[in-house]
């Protein structure tokens, strides 16, 4: 608990938000109006992302709606002008570590120490020989299809999805998703460098499952 | 393994300041790769970046490699950023939060 423990600051527990509102019915009605203008945008992406790290559907949809809850409720700690979308990453991030991981079973140990780099661009260059100029790898690559993308990305261990899913779907920095999950920055390297690697094997096994 | 290899060729104490040009190369290709992943999150400090940079404009093997990189990458991103949230939980939101804030307000 203490590891995962959110953000004092930003997410405090159960609390009630620290300043009270202006209650008057047009205070209300602007601070809603203030709340979906710059929280809402950002949830097709929130949206993908707790789908991706809950890998099922209900669960991403409760994610999504606890963080839109929580931010609405920690809203006038919110700094106007500040990254609306770091901060509600952030805030999910914190309540799927302390809800909904829990639930889940620990994740399987995976050996990627023999783990080559550029597995699936050595693995088309076997297939296709070798090459005659241009880059026909790539070419492969871009048909590459959503189920696989998803598939590749739910069979990663949990210590390993986050960090993906934060980094290469996200693009958020290593600084920020070190804030996040409260890892060091050489820890979102080497789980990143790790994590893209396993993508590349579940890419390249599900190209073999589903040949098209 | 050959850490203290490259180590005494980019950083030579004189008595072996030339390194034969083919293990060079193939140290050039090493440090590149060593900072794929962060080259590909735009993490390298500058100085960094154009240094790998500039070792994929003269290694065709590298640049290969690296292009494939950042094409799946970039390939995966367009691909799930297509996806949305379903109008149903968008909906939800809303009335959650309107529903929250008349709670406030009875308090």
């Amino acid at each position: 608990m203490s590891l995962t423990d959110p953000n004092p600051e930003i997410v405090p527990d159960p609390a009630p938000p620290a300043a009270a509102p202006d209650l008057t019915p047009d205070a209300t009605e602007k601070r809603q109006r203030s709340f979906e203008t710059q929280m809402l945008p950002h949830l097709d992406a929130l949206h993908r992302t707790a789908y991706s790290m809950t890998k099922n559907a209900g669960d991403a949809d409760d994610l999504v709606q606890d963080t839109y809850l929580r931010a609405f409720q920690f809203f006038d700690q919110f700094q106007g002008g500040t990254n609306a979308r770091a901060w509600l990453f952030r805030i999910m991030t914190n309540l799927y570590i302390n809800n909904y991981r829990r639930r889940m079973r620990e994740p399987e140990r995976v050996s990627y120490d023999e783990m080559e780099d550029f597995f699936l661009y050595n693995r088309l260059s076997d297939a296709q020989g070798s090459g005659s100029g241009g880059s026909p790898e790539a070419e492969v690559v871009q048909r590459v299809q959503i189920d696989a993308i998803r598939e590749a990305v739910n069979r990663l261990p949990e210590e390993y999805r986050a960090t993906v899913i934060l980094a290469d779907l996200n693009e958020f920095s290593y600084q920020e998703i070190s804030d996040m999950l409260e890892i060091p920055i050489g820890t979102v390297r080497s789980r990143l460098s790790r994590g893209r690697r396993l993508v590349q094997k579940a890419l390249w096994a599900y190209s073999g499952e589903n040949p098209r | 393994m050959n850490a203290n290899e490259t180590e005494r060729i980019i950083a030579p104490d004189g008595s072996e300041r030339t390194a034969p040009s083919e293990q060079l190369e193939f140290n050039q290709c090493q440090e590149a790769v060593k900072r794929l992943t962060e080259y590909l999150s735009h993490e390298l400090r500058p100085d960094e970046e154009m240094a790998v940079q500039h070792h994929l404009s003269q290694c065709r093997g590298c640049f290969a490699k690296f292009h494939f990189e950042e094409t799946l990458l970039r390939t995966i991103r367009s691909h799930v950023g297509q996806v949305r949230a379903p109008g149903a939980l968008r909906d939800k939101i809303l009335h959650l939060i309107d529903r929250q804030d008349g709670v406030t307000m009875k308090r």
